[in-house]
């Protein structure tokens, strides 16, 4: 084996996964699974609304979610006024004291 | 996950309609078995037999009792799908089950320790040799095993086995990413040092 294993590898090393599958692999694949079938005990069959209701939880709590998002989006109360307006009135004051300053120091 | 994480439809063409579709995804299936159809739950079993059964021995030595306990696994896992959450990946879920299972089966009766495993090496072509040689690999790649500590060795069958990312076998094993790309590491540094230059996974 030559790879030097590195902390950060994020792959399967193919090599070891080989001469983990060749020990750990149990034989008679088919068997296995018709034992565990023919094994399964009895399990009360579900009410068909009851697996609805719960596969259809996750998708009411995500819609709940984003109503409510957008409830809040919508009821912040907003400003008619562009934001550009205060900021450019601001940019002309500063640039006449600045010139007024320019002009008094100029000889 | 490699093989095991496939979806594809093999031996589904006597099933009910639902089975017989290509690519069913486990989540579906989970829905049909939640209903009680043990053919649905049997394409699971299908799917992740070999992982569970490899999960398992890397839990148990003895494969006889591996096997009994991912057969536990799978019954549990029936018992209690209602409480499976379909957001969430169904392997794990499974996996997680049939580590608990082995461990319990461990707590429970004394299992036995040695490592028989030997499943019969269809000698055919290959030479005596040959077949000394892969065995006496297989004798080592055991003992290699057998020396790392459980959490180390569930974490590099999770990984170069199984093909989970460290963040999956963190939330399988309930510890944190950092350990287990730590054990990972670890495992991996001592089989190759176990098994020396020569070890090739390959037949």
């Amino acid at each position: 084996m030559s790879h030097e294993p590195h902390p950060f590898d994020q792959a399967p090393d193919p090599e070891i996964r080989a001469l983990l599958l060749r020990q750990l692999d149990g034989p008679a694949p088919e068997r296995f699974v018709r034992q565990v079938i023919a094994g399964l005990p009895d399990r009360p069959a579900a009410n068909s609304w009851e697996i609805l209701a719960r596969w259809a939880r996750p998708g009411l709590a995500a819609a709940a979610i984003t109503a409510v998002a957008l409830g809040a989006w919508l009821a912040t109360p907003r400003s008619s006024e562009p934001v550009a307006e205060p900021l450019l009135e601001l940019g002309r004051m500063a640039d006449s004291e600045l010139l007024m300053t320019a002009m008094i120091r100029e000889p | 996950m490699h093989a095991s994480r496939c979806h594809g439809g093999r031996g589904i063409q006597r099933r009910s309609p639902l089975l017989r579709t290509p690519h069913v995804t486990d989540a579906e299936l989970v829905a049909v078995a939640q209903g009680g159809d043990r053919a649905a739950f049997g394409e699971l079993v299908e799917r992740y037999g070999p992982a569970a059964r490899r999960v398992a021995r890397a839990v148990l030595r003895h494969p006889e009792d591996a096997d009994d306990a991912a057969q536990d696994g799978f019954f549990s896992a029936w018992r209690h799908l209602d409480s499976y959450d379909p957001r969430r990946p169904f392997g794990p879920w499974l996996l997680r089950i049939v580590v608990n299972a082995a461990q319990d089966l461990r707590r429970r009766r004394a299992v036995r320790e040695t490592d028989p495993l030997s499943p019969a090496l269809s000698a055919g072509s290959i030479s005596p040799e040959a077949v000394a040689e892969r065995e006496e690999l297989r004798g080592r790649m055991g003992n290699a095993l057998a020396e790392l500590p459980e959490r180390q060795r569930l974490a590099v069958v999770l990984f170069d086995a199984e093909g989970f990312s460290h963040a999956e076998i963190a939330e399988l094993l309930e510890i944190p990413v950092g350990t287990v790309r730590s054990d990972v590491f670890h495992a991996r540094r001592a089989l190759r040092s176990r098994l020396g230059p020569n070890a090739r996974g390959g037949s």
